[in-house]
């Protein structure tokens, strides 16, 4: 079973190193670093399950950071929010896209949250494999449909032959119905 | 490439559908750099009505304090829109002329001198096309976000598989540009290491000049978001080859290449030659402003194909001036010394002036030279009449204050704020003491 990667940004030292042997423990690979154009790097360089990072880093601005990264949907980010920065979290809370909570944090609190977020991260991208499985299925189907019907017309023939003119096709030369769906689609359509 | 032909309605419709929320109306001053004045959606319609103003007192070269109100002209076919920024939160730019409020044209706006150079080519009934190629290196920065010099980083990421970072930055940042709405001819990794080359697809000079200010924004931006530091910096690091901005470009006349000439030599027309000549003529002038830093000419010297002698070439990849291969209407100039730290506005309305001036006053080029310059003795190099380009900021600036031609270009505003600038840059950099003499003398004296 791969374990969970996990990068951490930001934060002091004692309590970034008190966060990474929280979750090694608990089975998790993390990698860690303190400035915001290093873990820009490291995020695209290893694309982790899971990203926390501090609104206090160095170099770039940390809820910049962790914009980016959830902008370009490279891992979702779990973004520690600093007390005064409680009001301006709520204002944008319907236009940012990652989840936050804010400090002081308990170790006990970050890992469930983090357990939730990397469990919800899974369903979610199962859920989006399935909608892209059944799109491009629909697609399919539909293309097939419209080929069918043009074989009908052409050559004057039933939906039953013409359903089996194209199987026995995509049998003989190994090809998906959907490809030979295109062909004819290409040659007799419009 | 031609100009999107968005009207003042179309802008302001395609910014209400989409939502954006903020405009910010570009413009670059003197030495090249991107400024813009950031406008909330509702000033918009103001913006297009060219009723937005700015102190001009507050960008460097522009004006002296008494004359500090200017406008901005916003150019609709530049619309815009930036596709990193999220979907709430929309934000798109427009590109500006700048105007005096007596509704004159600014001439301290180096678009404005590139437009009245490409008048005075349309006047002859020429056009300048035009197509730029980019180069830029990628840097990391250090736990200060301070950029370093370094392309590798030799940190601990053994464990995965290497990802070229630069790879992947240059491939967004070509993405982001398609998106843009602009058509790239090529992007590749350039030869230096952590170097890479973004070429635009050929326009009029116009276009292309705003393509090149885009292009920097968008490298610069999309670079961060990778973690990296892009610098279009002629040369950045002694030994490994510098960064240049080759400028290809030919002279269209009643849609045709006026360049190519089946009949004649090399298949080039006689106004490719006198166009040559007259870039030959006026190339240690123009200098200063293709190469306008003190930076420019350490990446001027030989063994990293940058050009040095004043040369053309059919046959040579390290001359000023080389003619690609392809003819027809593929027939044109590439002229190599530019740098990306230049202006691109006054770069290409010096180029084209002195390319004109050599039209008018019919200047035959010397013949080409195609035989590897860098090999060549001085006694062979006097014996053609070769000469070198600058070696120095301070020389380009001499000859360039012996130019009339391309002083005329420039126009007496610019010419003067430019020389005035180039000159404290040059002091400074002349006083200053650097680590290269404390190395040297340091122990020895």
């Amino acid at each position: 079973m791969n374990s969970l990667r996990m990068v951490v940004a930001g934060f002091s030292d004692v309590t970034r190193k008190k966060i990474k042997n929280a979750f090694s423990q608990k089975g998790y690979m993390v990698h860690e670093c303190n400035d915001g154009a290093t873990a820009l790097r490291l995020v695209r360089n290893i694309k982790p399950d899971i990203v926390i990072i501090d609104s206090d880093l160095k170099g770039m601005n940390g809820y910049e950071v962790a914009r980016i990264i959830e902008g370009d949907g490279i891992a979702p980010v779990l973004f520690i929010a600093s007390a005064f920065q409680e009001d301006l979290m709520d204002v944008i809370k319907d236009r940012s896209m990652f989840t936050y909570i804010v400090k002081p944090i308990s170790m006990h609190n970050l890992i469930s949250t983090v357990e939730y977020m990397t469990a919800n991260y899974r369903r979610l991208s199962k859920m989006q494999e399935e909608i892209n499985r059944l799109k491009n299925s629909l697609e399919a189907r539909k293309k097939i449909e419209r080929a069918k019907g043009l074989l009908m017309k052409y050559f004057n023939i039933s939906e039953e032959e013409a359903y089996r003119k194209m199987r026995k096709d995509s049998m003989d030369r190994c090809l998906s119905m959907e490809v030979i769906a295109e062909e004819i689609l290409n040659k007799y359509g419009n | 490439m031609s100009r999107r032909s968005y009207t003042k309605e179309d802008v302001l419709r395609m910014s209400k559908e989409l939502g954006v929320e903020f405009i910010h109306l570009q413009f670059t001053d003197i030495f090249g750099e991107l400024k813009s004045v950031s406008i909330p959606v509702e000033q918009l319609e103001k913006a297009l009505n060219n009723e937005i103003m700015f102190d001009g007192s507050s960008v460097h070269g522009f004006v002296r304090i008494e004359e500090s109100d200017m406008y901005l002209r916003p150019d609709p076919s530049t619309f815009v829109i930036f596709p990193w920024r999220p979907k709430e939160g929309l934000e798109a730019r427009l590109i500006c002329d700048v105007y005096n409020p007596d509704g004159t044209p600014f001439e301290g706006c180096p678009r404005n001198t590139l437009k009245r150079v490409m008048k005075e080519a349309e006047e002859m009934g020429y056009t300048l096309y035009a197509g730029p190629e980019c180069e830029f290196y990628l840097f990391l920065t250090d736990e200060k976000g301070e950029p370093t010099t370094i392309t590798h980083d030799n940190a601990s990421y053994f464990d995965y598989a290497p990802v070229d970072l630069g790879e992947n930055a240059r491939r967004e940042m070509v993405l982001t540009l398609k998106e843009m709405g602009f058509e790239v001819e090529a992007s590749h990794h350039e030869v230096g290491p952590g170097q890479h080359e973004i070429d635009f697809k050929y326009g009029d000079a116009l276009t292309i000049a705003d393509n090149i200010m885009t292009l920097k924004m968008v490298v610069r931006i999309i670079a961060q978001k990778h973690g990296l530091h892009a610098t279009f910096m002629p040369k950045p690091v002694f030994g490994i080859p510098g960064s240049g901005m080759h400028i290809h470009q030919s002279l269209w006349k009643d849609g045709k290449n006026t360049f190519y000439d089946p009949s004649k030599e090399f298949e080039l027309g006689e106004i490719a030659l006198y166009y040559i000549g007259g870039l030959m003529t006026h190339a240690r002038a123009f200098s200063a402003i293709t190469n306008p830093t003190v930076n420019s000419y350490k990446r001027l010297v030989s063994g990293f194909e940058a050009p040095v002698y004043i040369a053309w070439a059919t046959r040579n990849r390290s001359p000023l001036i080389r003619i690609p291969a392809k003819r027809g209407n593929s027939t044109r100039i590439e002229l190599r010394n530019p740098d990306p730290s230049c202006n691109p506005y006054l770069a290409l309305a010096v180029t084209l002036k002195a390319g004109l001036d050599g039209i008018k006053n019919k200047i035959q080029p010397p013949a080409p030279v195609n035989r590897n310059i860098y090999k060549m003795t001085e006694n062979e190099l006097d014996d053609l009449d070769i000469v070198r380009l600058p070696e120095s900021l301070r020389e380009a600036l001499d000859e360039l204050s012996k130019d009339e031609v391309i002083k005329e270009a420039l126009g007496e505003h610019i010419y003067t704020m430019f020389m005035d600038a180039k000159l404290l840059e040059w002091n400074e950099y002349k006083n200053y003491v650097t680590k290269w003499e404390l190395d040297k003398y340091l122990t020895r004296f």
